[in-house]
């Protein structure tokens, strides 16, 4: 990738999530990807800012689009709520009602510059299973995930709404495919893109429970050892809200992992749920690498 | 058609009179099974114009916000964007005083009005105090803790002048359209 590409992390890669942010940030050093955080970004307003009102919801995702545009072209965002929330309102602002446009020259007001509609919000999983990518990744492999079971899990907000999705909406492949190339096998589940609860697991975390209880279940009937996420929310409530005993990690940890970078046992450390029965079965162990 | 759906119809943006109750919605709606009305039940409501249902139903509050209703319904209506709509009607109405997702949403603003940013454990604190569910789920709280998993302190973002300026900006566009509400 010759081009500078804007990186936004959001507020749980700063705190809770902080293996992913570290891991995804890794991986794309080691692949070659040039790329910078965005200055002084704000919150992207999740679903509160939504239940807020609308304008609310529009304006503080194009502070961060109008941030971005004078970093690079691509805006990296792996937290897939963020990803949504900022993908959906670059389809919201490309639409151009009068509500749209009133709402855009308002924050442009603020920002005191226009929006050049330039940015393109792209998930790393996206960006990572390019073909030029994927043949990267298979050059670099130092160890193999060879002999894993892993149930690929994309949750909600990398498939829906419409505009966010960059694969089939019910059945997709690309984290499949990604796992594949990394030697792990990918079992075959019905629940890849069914809801974790995360959304209502501060308030109804009862309801969260069982919906985590239920995935976690039927990963392991279909064999997997580990479920592999893309989103905070995701990870925190797999991982927080089980009692199984099935870990949780993020694609780009096991992307790390397999490059042989060595940080990867650091991040592994921070998860609620002890990962050692899958990462005791990497061939060539993570103790090697760079 | 009856002012509710009408008003519903134009605030929400969708086409609820579209809908001929093939239940696609509840079939994969994650938790139907934990709600006194299902999305579907939802839309027929809505239809009928019962407002009074609709705004009392605890299990408006139960949506996760996954979507899955709006990408399967055959006649594009997202249930979600309905229900943001009966939910702010619902806490303009007043008494929710049993229903902690308002308090969930006020005590998320006030930290990203404030920082910017989330502040996740002052946010929850913010929460536990005004909803009064101190119990709820303190195991996981103290495991995140111990693994480093929650900041002491704010991340901020500095330019707090253009933060209070965007929150500002919803406060104009709704006074300008009276009040309308979300969709």
């Amino acid at each position: 990738m010759g081009e500078r590409l804007g990186y936004y992390p959001g507020c749980s890669l700063h705190t809770s999530a902080r293996e992913y942010d570290l891991s995804c940030r890794a991986v794309l050093k080691a692949l070659g990807v040039d790329y910078a955080e965005i200055p002084d970004w704000n919150c992207c307003g999740a679903s509160s800012a939504h239940g807020a009102g609308h304008a609310l919801s529009r304006a503080l995702p194009l502070r961060n689009l109008m941030i971005a545009e004078d970093v690079g072209e691509d805006l990296i965002v792996p937290c897939a709520a963020c990803y949504s929330i900022l993908r959906s309102t670059t389809g919201y602002l490309q639409e151009k009602s009068a509500e749209a446009r009133e709402l855009q020259a308002k924050v442009e007001q603020v920002l005191g510059k226009p929006y050049r509609e330039k940015v393109r919000v792209t998930h790393p999983l996206d960006l990572l299973t390019r073909p030029e990518m994927l043949n990267k990744i298979k050059g670099q492999l130092r160890t193999s995930l060879k002999g894993i079971k892993l149930a690929s899990y994309y949750g909600c907000f990398l498939v829906r709404p419409e505009i966010a999705a960059f694969d089939n909406q019910e059945q997709p492949q690309k984290m499949d495919i990604l796992l594949r190339e990394l030697g792990a096998e990918v079992v075959r589940w019905s629940y890849k893109t069914e809801c974790c609860g995360g959304g209502v697991g501060i308030t109804e975390g009862s309801v969260a429970s069982s919906l985590v209880e239920k995935l976690v279940s039927e990963a392991r009937k279909a064999g997997a050892e580990a479920v592999v996420t893309a989103c905070p929310l995701c990870q925190a409530n797999l991982e927080g809200r089980q009692t199984q005993g099935l870990p949780a990690f993020y694609f780009t940890e096991l992307v790390g992992l397999a490059l042989g970078i060595s940080a990867s046992k650091r991040w592994f450390k921070s998860h609620l749920v002890d990962t050692t029965s899958v990462l005791t079965k990497v061939q060539g162990g993570i103790s090697g690498g760079r | 058609m009856n002012d509710f759906l009408e008003l519903l119809e134009a605030e929400s943006g969708q086409p609820i009179s579209r809908c001929y109750q093939c239940k696609k919605c509840s079939g994969g709606c994650p938790v139907s099974s934990y709600t006194d009305i299902r999305p579907h039940q939802v839309v027929r409501l809505a239809q009928l114009g019962k407002q009074e249902e609709l705004l009392a139903s605890p299990g408006i509050w139960y949506c996760t916000g996954c979507m899955t209703c709006q990408a399967r319904c055959p006649n594009g209506i997202s249930i979600s964007a309905i229900l943001d709509v009966i939910k702010a009607r619902a806490l303009k109405a007043g008494d929710l005083t049993a229903e902690s997702l308002p308090f969930f949403h006020d005590c998320f603003l006030a930290s990203v009005r404030h920082h910017g940013r989330v502040f996740e454990l002052g946010m929850v604190a913010g929460y536990k105090w005004r909803s009064k569910r101190w119990t709820d789920d303190k195991g996981l709280g103290a495991r995140m803790f111990l693994k480093g998993k929650l900041a002491l302190l704010p991340n901020r973002c500095s330019n707090s002048r253009q933060i209070r300026e965007i929150f500002q900006i919803e406060v104009a566009l709704r006074k300008k359209e009276g009040g309308k509400g979300n969709g």
